[in-house]
């Protein structure tokens, strides 16, 4: 832990310090004169000579601290690294099964908690909302001071992950559980993935192709694509994943669909600014844009789905090139096994998140300025 | 400037009579019993015809009786004179916190106008004289309007400076005031050679008479918090404490008075005491008023 300021040439301002110095100094020295004639019958304990001496001093005393703390609040004072204590820490991913972990890390020594947003203590219930776990454990490694020992509980499979291997700058310890019962893990499925086809008379011609394409998935992966051919007056059903539509004009309810987070790949769209040209040709003409729907996507085909127009559907990596369309880009992979996500190859330490003091030295300062003028304006005895 | 002589002092003169306690002169015709026999309304003895007396002064019912001559002599009444002392040392300019222009001198002025006042009204003779720096500043003695006017003159004329010149330079004090006269003196008499003065003048047969002034501020001492206190006399000054200083000085202070009043009581020198805060004639009254007159006493 160490004080950084960020402004130091404030601390110049130190030198406003010897203001309320002299003040309280310099009124001493103010005695009134009085002319008196029984001079000689008076006389009394002699502080007469004493010039240097502080009146008041609890006041001198707080007014320093008052305007220390207006200058170390213009320094802007920031606490760097250990501020939360060096105890080891031992986070727990939600999930993972608490009892066999505290089994497994004996002693009260460690401190415990969530590996949540905010870091809650152990005791503290946490709503079971999917975490970002990759992210908060990389924040919690900025934040915690180099030398804090940190040990990770975490179910065999990971969620929250973002693709990157997790690096940190500290040797982890890792205390891999199986997952308790409260939060199964979803296997990986194998169910089959149903691809609409809707057409009507303008879009007869390319059936055939469509048709084509999933055979040509299927035959690589056997019976994983399941084909659902009709006319454009049957609704295309929730449990489908892609739409090929192969009609002029999109009706609200496959807006609808779309929407809610279908992937549609349909004839020619009106054009659009927010359109993302995903395929062209050789010579650069786009064939195909992606617009974002809602939580779904809309591939429009420049052109109708015919050999004429595009001579592309007799290519051989046709179905390969309609699929990568309808996948888009592959989104990363959020789910691990935990034992094959762990890294703790020395990412390069970046400089933590500086605690800033402002806050704490407001509200001292209003306090001191309360008690000053508490103090300040309460009658003054007669100056002793 | 304040009013010399205020209405409400004026007033109130009418119940104040200067009057000597010894018998005083043998001059001239006045209020005052003198030790010279005479014509007079108050009886004082008989004495043998002398010749050259006149006969009507001859008490012809005792001759009838003793068949002797007898002169039948009455006290001769006599004028007074009246030597009015003003102290003007810088000591004088002393005022209290609460009235900061009104010094002790204004105030030892108004008195002074006061008896010469009284004095006019007597028909005695009086003069004035101020003690400062420069030594001795004294009108002669005299009666009459015009003379009450010249001494006015010459107190408006008086400032208060610098402490009492050594006695070398007081001595045409002494060759001025004649014996048997009376001398009033009006200071604040913290200086002990005004107080000395008044006991050798006293003890030289003149009627001495002293009025002590006393600032409010010196009876009380009001005073708190760090103070330079500076006598304007000799330029001394102490840094002190008011409010600790306060029990010790009062005690000292009224030693010190107890002690002027067995001095001047020891020099037979009837006293009173005059406060800055009171009204200008308390001491006169006590001094000179008609009821109990004798009885003086600060």
């Amino acid at each position: 832990m160490n004080l950084v300021l960020l402004t130091p040439l404030a601390l110049l301002g130190f030198a406003a310090l010897l203001l309320p110095v002299l003040l309280h100094l310099s009124r001493r020295q103010e005695h009134r004169v009085t002319p008196f004639a029984a001079l000689r019958w008076l006389a009394g304990p002699a502080f007469a000579r004493r010039r240097l001496r502080v009146i008041r001093p609890w006041l001198l005393l707080l007014r320093l601290l008052l305007l220390a703390s207006c200058i170390a609040l213009l320094a802007q004072p920031v606490l760097r690294g250990d501020w939360r204590g060096a105890r080891p820490w031992v986070v727990v991913v939600p999930g993972a099964d608490l009892a066999a972990a505290r089994a497994r890390l004996p002693g009260d020594a460690a401190r415990w908690h969530w590996l949540t947003a905010g870091f809650p203590e152990i005791d503290k219930s946490i709503n079971s909302e999917p975490q970002a776990t990759a992210s908060l454990l990389r924040e919690l490694d900025t934040e915690l001071p180099p030398d804090t020992h940190l040990s990770i509980v975490a179910p065999a499979r990971l969620g929250g992950l973002d693709g990157e291997r997790i690096r940190l700058t500290r040797t982890l310890e890792w205390i891999i559980l199986p997952a308790t019962a409260a939060s199964p893990m979803p296997a990986p499925t194998s169910t089959p993935l149903r691809v609409a086809i809707r057409y009507d008379a303008s879009g007869e011609p390319g059936l055939r192709f469509a048709r084509a394409v999933v055979a040509a998935w299927n035959a690589l992966d056997p019976d994983h694509y399941v084909a659902d051919i009709q006319t454009v007056e049957h609704p295309v059903g929730a449990d489908s994943t892609w739409l090929w539509w192969l009609a002029d004009d999109i009706p609200p309810a496959v807006d609808a669909w779309i929407n809610a987070g279908g992937i549609a790949l349909t004839t020619p769209a009106r054009p659009d600014t927010q359109a993302q040209t995903v395929w062209s040709d050789a010579e650069g003409n786009p064939l195909a844009t992606e617009t974002l729907r809602g939580r779904g996507r809309r591939i429009a085909l420049s052109v109708p789905l015919t050999p004429i127009t595009l001579p592309a559907v007799f290519d051989a990596n046709f179905p390969q090139r309609v699929m990568s369309l309808l996948r888009g880009a592959a989104p990363a992979p959020v789910q691990a096994y935990a034992e094959q996500s762990l890294s703790s190859d020395g990412a390069r330490r970046a400089t933590s998140t500086p605690f800033r003091l402002d806050d704490s030295l407001i509200a001292l300062i209003a306090l001191l300025f309360a008690l000053e003028r508490g103090i300040a304006m309460r009658p003054v005895r007669s100056v002793a | 400037m304040h009013e010399l002589l205020p209405a409400a002092l004026r007033a109130r003169l009418k119940a104040l009579r200067l009057v000597a306690r010894a018998a005083s002169g043998a001059h001239g015709l006045g209020q005052h019993s003198s030790r010279s026999r005479g014509v007079g309304l108050e009886f004082a003895q008989y004495r043998a015809y002398e010749p050259g007396d006149e006969p009507r002064r001859v008490d012809w019912k005792l001759y009838a009786r003793s068949d002797r001559y007898f002169v039948r002599e009455s006290e001769r009444d006599s004028p007074l004179t009246a030597w009015i002392v003003l102290d003007a040392t810088a000591s004088m300019s002393q005022a209290d916190v609460a009235r900061a222009d009104y010094t002790k001198l204004d105030v030892a002025k108004s008195l002074a106008a006061g008896v010469i006042e009284l004095a006019l009204r007597q028909g005695d003779r009086f003069a004035v004289v101020a003690l400062s720096d420069v030594g001795i500043d004294a009108t002669p003695a005299g009666s009459g309007p015009r003379h009450r006017d010249r001494c006015i003159e010459a107190l408006l004329r008086w400032r208060a400076q610098g402490a009492l010149p050594d006695e070398s330079a007081l001595r045409p004090l002494w060759e001025r005031i004649p014996p048997a006269s009376l001398v009033l003196f009006i200071g604040d008499f913290f200086d002990d050679a005004l107080l000395a003065l008044a006991e050798r003048l006293a003890a030289a047969r003149r009627e001495v008479l002293a009025i002590q002034l006393i600032g409010g501020d010196e009876r009380t001492f009001p005073f708190s918090g760090g103070h330079r206190f500076v006598d304007m006399e000799s330029g001394a000054e102490l840094r002190l404490d008011a409010a600790r200083a306060r029990e010790d000085y009062l005690k000292r202070f009224a030693a010190a008075r107890r002690q002027w009043s067995q001095r001047l009581s020891a020099s037979g020198i009837r006293h009173a005491t005059q406060f800055l805060d009171e009204p200008l004639d308390a001491s006169l009254n006590r001094l000179f008023g008609i009821r109990g007159a004798e009885g003086a006493e600060a």
